[in-house]
């Protein structure tokens, strides 16, 4: 008996590890709504992310390819009707998985509000995921980025188009 | 008494020359109580002989014993097989399987590309432009969004710090 349970332990920590931490939060998050038509996902893999740096590097570029050598791949999610239960779901989906994303920052404006999750590894941050809902226009975005996303990438991001430096 | 042809038979015997009439004759000779002494020392050789050839007979009922117990050992009885030995084949392949499994899940972990600290697998990862100029665009477009909302976000974060605290009371009763 004591070898079966062997046996049986064995295995399912092997099923379990084989399944566990493969996978981003929009791989997870597409995974679970693989059969709705609406939701429309972008991917950049690492791969690409590589061959975009070699294609863009003009000096206008400089500055986006800092911040893109810095990131290993990006999923962009978009919904254009029902925002708002996406977005609700979305974030069920990440407070459930609280031990890995923790929440950051949210925002709000008259039309449109959002938040962001992080998981660290260490003291680093290796995968950001924002969620932003249109309330006016029903819209949902998830961007997810995974990479080195130290204080450098952020300062730089928000440099770059706002003027702001900002931390995460 | 004269064992001189006793002696002679005897030499022949070692010869291997004796007939079988010849050796029955020493057989029955070392068979009697007394013998010389100078013979004695082969009196055990002929006599184990004889008693060999009376034990190699088989008896009458040989044949029915025999059968007998092959009839015994035919006999089926009942065994209890208990659900975990019924089951110990599978639990062995899942083991062997769970081996395999893990060891090849170490194996891609540790020979396959240069993400090796990441816990993501990105092989699985399927581009959806094949065109580097359209992904950077798409790519361009999302860091500028989440550049927005963490600005957006760090500015109204420091608009709540910077609210007096009589304000904020207010604003949470309200």
């Amino acid at each position: 008996m004591r070898r079966v349970l062997c046996f049986l332990a064995i295995f399912l920590a092997s099923v379990l590890s084989y399944g566990q931490g493969k996978q981003d939060f929009a791989s997870r998050f597409m995974q679970q709504c693989r059969e709705d038509t609406a939701i429309h996902c972008i991917t950049v893999s690492p791969h690409m992310m590589g061959q975009m740096l070699k294609t863009h590097s003009a000096e206008q570029n400089e500055e986006i390819n800092r911040i893109i050598s810095k990131l290993k791949s990006a999923q962009i999610i978009t919904v254009s009707r029902r925002g708002e239960d996406y977005y609700q779901y979305a974030e069920q989906m990440l407070e459930k998985n609280r031990y890995r994303f923790q929440r950051d920052k949210t925002y709000q404006n008259t039309h449109a509000c959002g938040c962001f999750y992080i998981r660290t590894k260490g003291n680093e941050i290796v995968e950001l995921v924002m969620l932003h809902k249109d309330t006016k226009a029903g819209q949902f975005i998830l961007i997810n980025l995974t990479g080195t996303i130290d204080e450098e990438f952020i300062s730089n991001l928000t440099r770059m188009w706002g003027g702001h430096t900002a931390k995460l | 008494m004269d064992y001189k042809y006793i002696d002679q038979l005897l030499e022949r015997y070692w010869q291997c020359e004796t007939s079988l009439e010849e050796e029955e004759i020493l057989k029955a000779f070392f068979s009697q109580k007394n013998v010389p002494a100078h013979l004695a020392p082969y009196k055990d050789l002929f006599r184990y002989e004889l008693a060999e050839k009376e034990c190699e007979a088989l008896g009458n009922d040989f044949d029915a014993k025999i059968l007998t117990m092959i009839d015994e050992q035919n006999s089926v009885k009942a065994r209890k097989i208990t659900m975990t030995h019924r089951l110990m084949p599978l639990f062995k392949a899942a083991a062997v399987v769970a081996i395999i499994l893990t060891l090849g899940n170490a194996a891609q972990r540790s020979f396959t590309n240069d993400n090796a600290d990441s816990d993501i697998d990105y092989a699985n990862y399927k581009d959806t432009y094949s065109d580097p100029s359209v992904a950077y665009d798409k790519v361009e477009n999302a860091l500028q969004m989440v550049s927005k909302g963490i600005n957006q976000a760090q500015l109204q974060a420091d608009s709540v710090k910077q609210l007096p605290s009589s304000a904020k009371d207010s604003s949470i009763k309200e």
